[in-house]
């Protein structure tokens, strides 16, 4: 009966396998290079940063450089024509319309009433009308002004050409129309710009990737055209430089640490057997890992597999407690697998992507692990015993109660040595104190050439956007541009004290129904000048009555974001966000921002929110690892009551020793670098699951030489993790290596006296 | 094909004998370091089917930049450096096109400054340049940039021993005409005129 349950179980256990690779396979296997997935889900306005998130993870910025403009005009042609009709870019970007600054024109001339500036409405309001008409017939009579005069008698005031600076120069930073492109000149070579975008599939490793192919292409005209050089900007080129740091990371760690685990598991039990066997376990629950990641999220981020790694020394923990202790261990791993399992899963709940994923990844390659050893060992079990040549009834087992130091007087010693250990533990945090600091630009470390290219494309482009910007709703697009506006009027007052240079916003280009409305009506205070101002200009009576026909043509007239010009789109595209739930959005970008602190004060809260990306992922970070803090705390309370049915009484001498680890782990980031931070945190989480599997083996007497084994496996995996470029990998394994030491010494101690 | 190869080995010389000329004519224009007279300004509106005539003052920097100031009827100014153009309209109401603001200010106002200064890379840098010898000379730039056919289509200077008049072909079929008079020669700017083309 039994045997036909675990027949059965098994069964399952398969259909489950095939279940999950079979899904996967369906889904298709992506791996997701997005650089943001470092970041924390950091505001309340997530789906909204997303947005913006999405359309800067493509953007990139390609610029040639030469001595001579015709040069770097040549390389700029020929990158383009080699990636034309390519997968790699949905758009690239060359030659500049030079037909839009006429299609602007004609823009600002038909909507010249609606689209008048607030300073030119306001100075109508008070009545200046004098002012407006001699500043614009000395404007035409003024030499070299190139005033627009080929509508004098429909726009004597010049109205339409007051507009033009605003419209044509925004957002182009340092670069100017030179020869049908975007140039700018600085310290005397010549830049010509490309903008693209990258296509999804250019960014992921599951075709060739695209941005791999840039670099070769550059290579190669680089060398076909001496003299020319080329300079990559954007987040795209960051996500494959982390990415592809990641996968050779992988190859790596991964190999290194099958091979050691391999070589001592050998050495262990010197036999091939539980060596292939263990070896094929991990394997297996690292493909169901990623299986069951590729199944919910459809793709699994590079950085995720980094982090996964360390499944390696965790799942093969289950095998080596098996082969020492046979089918007598499987409460303790039964323990030890719902322990580690809450730590994982409580990770699954922080707002954090790449955290979840990792999280996910190690809980199901986890649980895969230890149903395989679960339903699979014991059938192999003879075989093993005979390769171990060993009993498991206890007596020539190197467990705690029949080692040789286990006597009672190393039994006091050992009490003596932990009490003075978790006495060392408890006081480190007062010396050490516990400082919680997230350093999310230490997080990522440029390598040399790309911050050489991105030092350089700063310098020349001067764009003068920072990471701060605000985000503006409003219930519907009116109100939106009505809050813009309010904000534009403060942005103003800053850009006159110096706090910033300027600004970009889509109100700047396309202003509310309600200023439209205003702005028309004030400029019927033109009508009663019109007349004298076309005489001076040398038109006749009838040109004024023309005037006064035209301008009642216009009334009601509104003017939408569908009417821009067409070469505007792209900038409107990047302000302008649309509905995202219940409301509308969109952004705008202080520019050459000098006291980010005086833009603080103009979020309302409500409608206008201050995003200071650096700082705010910072601030979310440090929230997040007070939480995982709590989380910690959450563990110990939620593994504790269940430890307790379980080991009774015994439960007290356990209880002190996961809030010591923890107490010195926290110690020991905070000494060791400037700060607790969330990787650090999340390592902590582990430690409390992994740590408590030591303690629980020695509450079971299954300690000795499957403990050693299995923490030296762990510790393998963990310090291979530390020895990651990758910063966050590095805390995070490092923390785990230091803290599992101390957990494993106190359960020697504390377990076993 | 032949007639082709012929034309263009007859005009071969032509174009080094312009490129010649063109540095002697800056050569000439730059020779004095300041130039001032009287400016009359002819503005053709084709809309209105009729001229704009203005008068003023110009003063011209070789190394500095130009200055043009207008009188009658309606009083306005135009400071024209390597970097910048500076307009003042009644009330104070200054507008400047910036290059330290902006690349493309920077731009035109250095293309605009070329054609009055002996910056002569320039100019062929940005203008198809010919040069017509006679009783004096008519240099003629017509910008290679589209972009810069926004603004003019042609421009024309008559040089004899310094710039006597200048034309420009705007688009729409305007035009104007600056002719330059009664010019004097002093040695040096005076400190406000300094000022004006240093701000």
């Amino acid at each position: 009966m039994k045997s036909r349950g675990w027949l059965s179980n098994r069964f399952l256990f398969l259909l489950l396998l095939v279940a999950v690779f079979v899904g996967a396979l369906l889904r298709g296997v992506q791996i997701d290079t997005s650089f943001f997935s470092l970041f924390p889900e950091y505001s309340k306005l997530s789906d909204v940063e997303n947005k913006i998130s999405h359309s800067s993870s493509s953007a990139v910025y390609i610029l040639t450089e030469s001595i001579d403009f015709d040069s770097a005009k040549k390389g700029a042609e020929a990158f383009c024509n080699a990636f034309s009709g390519s997968d790699v870019f949905k758009s690239l970007t060359l030659h500049q319309d030079p037909d839009s600054i006429e299609e602007l024109k004609t823009f600002l001339f038909e909507h010249r009433y609606q689209l008048m500036d607030e300073e030119t409405v306001a100075e109508l309001e008070k009545g200046n009308v004098d002012e407006l008409s001699k500043a614009a017939l000395s404007q035409v009579y003024s030499p070299f002004s190139f005033a627009d005069l080929s509508h004098l008698d429909k726009d004597p005031f010049l109205l339409a050409g007051r507009s033009l600076k605003k419209y044509a120069f925004q957002g182009i930073g340092n670069m100017f129309m030179k020869d049908g492109v975007l140039t700018a000149e600085s310290d005397g070579k010549w830049y010509v710009l490309i903008r693209g975008s990258v296509t999804d599939e250019a960014l992921s490793f599951s075709k060739k990737n695209g941005i791999g192919r840039v670099y070769e292409k550059i290579k190669e005209l680089e060398q076909n055209n001496r003299g020319v050089s080329y300079i990559c900007s954007g987040v795209p080129f960051h996500s494959y430089e982390s990415s592809s740091k990641a996968m050779k990371e992988i190859s790596w760690i991964t190999g290194a640490s099958l091979a050691l685990v391999a070589l001592i598991i050998f050495l262990a039990f010197r036999s091939l057997f539980p060596m292939l066997i263990s070896l094929t376990n991990i394997a297996v629950s690292l493909l169901f890992g990623l299986a069951v990641v590729l199944i919910v999220y459809g793709r699994v981020n590079a950085l995720a597999l980094v982090f996964g790694t360390t499944l390696i020394g965790v799942s093969i923990d289950y095998s080596i407690h098996f082969f020492v202790n046979r089918e007598h261990i499987f409460r303790s791993l039964t323990i030890n697998c719902i322990s580690t399992e809450i730590s994982w899963c409580l990770l699954m709940l922080a707002p954090f992507p790449l955290l979840r994923q990792i999280a996910l990844f190690s809980a199901a390659g986890l649980l895969c692990s230890y149903l395989i050893v679960r339903f699979f060992y014991p059938a192999g079990g003879a075989d093993i015993r005979q390769h171990d040549g060993k009993t498991h009834d206890g007596s020539c087992h190197p467990d705690a109660s029949c080692h040789p130091d286990g006597g009672q007087g190393s039994g006091y010693l050992l009490r003596a040595a932990g009490i003075v250990v978790l006495v060392i533990c408890f006081a480190a945090p007062v010396v050490s104190g516990i400082r919680i600091r997230n350093n999310i630009k230490g997080m990522y470390t440029m390598s040399g050439q790309l911050l050489e290219w991105e030092k350089k494309a700063a310098s020349v482009l001067k764009l003068g956007s920072t990471g701060e910007y605000f985000i503006v709703s409003g219930r519907g697009q009116q109100e939106l541009l009505a809050q813009e506006e309010q904000l534009a009027s403060r942005l103003e007052i800053e850009k006159n004290l110096g706090n910033i240079g300027g600004y970009t916003a889509i109100s700047t280009f396309v202003p509310s129904m309600a200023h439209q409305a205003r702005s028309y009506k004030a400029s019927e205070l033109l009508l009663q000048r019109s007349r004298v101002q076309l005489k001076a200009l040398g038109f006749g009576s009838a040109a004024a009555e023309q005037f006064a026909l035209d301008h009642q043509s216009k009334a009601g007239m509104v003017v939408t974001l569908k009417d821009v010009p067409a070469f505007m789109n792209e900038q409107i595209d990047a302000l302008y966000l649309g509905k995202v739930g219940d409301s509308y959005y969109s952004v705008v970008f202080p520019l050459q921002v000098h006291n980010s602190a005086a833009l603080q004060n103009l979020a309302d809260g409500r409608h206008i929110f201050f995003m200071s990306k650096v700082s705010d992922i910072e601030k979310e970070l440090d929230h997040l690892t007070r939480i995982a803090l709590i989380f910690i705390l959450a563990s110990y309370l939620l593994v504790f009551p269940f430890l307790c049915l379980i080991y009774g009484k015994k439960v007290l001498r356990i209880a002190l020793v996961p809030v010591a680890v923890i107490l010195a782990s926290l110690a020991f980031v905070s000494a060791s670098g400037g700060g607790v931070d969330f990787f650090a945190c999340a390592g902590i989480v582990l430690i409390f699951g992994l740590g408590l599997d030591y303690l629980v083996y020695g509450l079971e007497k299954k300690t000795g030489k499957a403990t050693l084994l299995s923490f030296i496996t762990t510790e393998i995996s963990f310090g291979a993790l530390a020895l990651s470029s990758f910063v966050p990998a590095h805390v995070f394994g490092l923390t785990v290596c230091a803290g599992l030491a101390l957990a494993y010494l106190l359960s020697l101690l504390i377990g076993r006296s | 094909m032949k007639k082709f190869l012929l034309s263009m080995i007859l005009l071969l010389p032509l174009s080094g004998l312009w490129a010649d000329q063109l540095e002697d004519v800056y050569a000439r224009i730059s020779a004095r370091p300041v130039t001032k007279g009287e400016l009359a300004q002819e503005q053709y509106i084709k809309i209105a089917n009729r001229s704009l005539v203005s008068k003023g003052t110009f003063i011209m920097a070789a190394d500095k930049g130009v200055i043009f100031d207008i009188t009658e009827p309606f009083p306005s100014s135009m400071v024209v450096t390597e970097d910048k153009l500076v307009q003042t309209l009644p009330g104070d109401v200054v507008s400047v096109m910036d290059g330290k603001e902006n690349a493309a200010f920077k731009n035109i106002a250095k293309i605009i400054h070329s054609v009055f200064a002996n910056d002569v890379q320039v100019l062929r840098e940005n203008f198809q340049v010919t040069v017509t010898g006679g009783p004096k000379d008519v240099v003629s730039l017509v910008p290679k940039d589209p972009l810069l056919s926004m603004l003019f289509l042609k421009i024309t200077l008559t040089v004899g021993d310094s710039i006597d008049s200048v034309s420009v072909i705007e688009t729409g079929g305007n035009w104007v005409n600056y002719a330059l008079n009664n010019k004097t020669f002093p040695e040096k700017l005076t400190k406000d005129e300094e000022q004006r083309l240093a701000q």
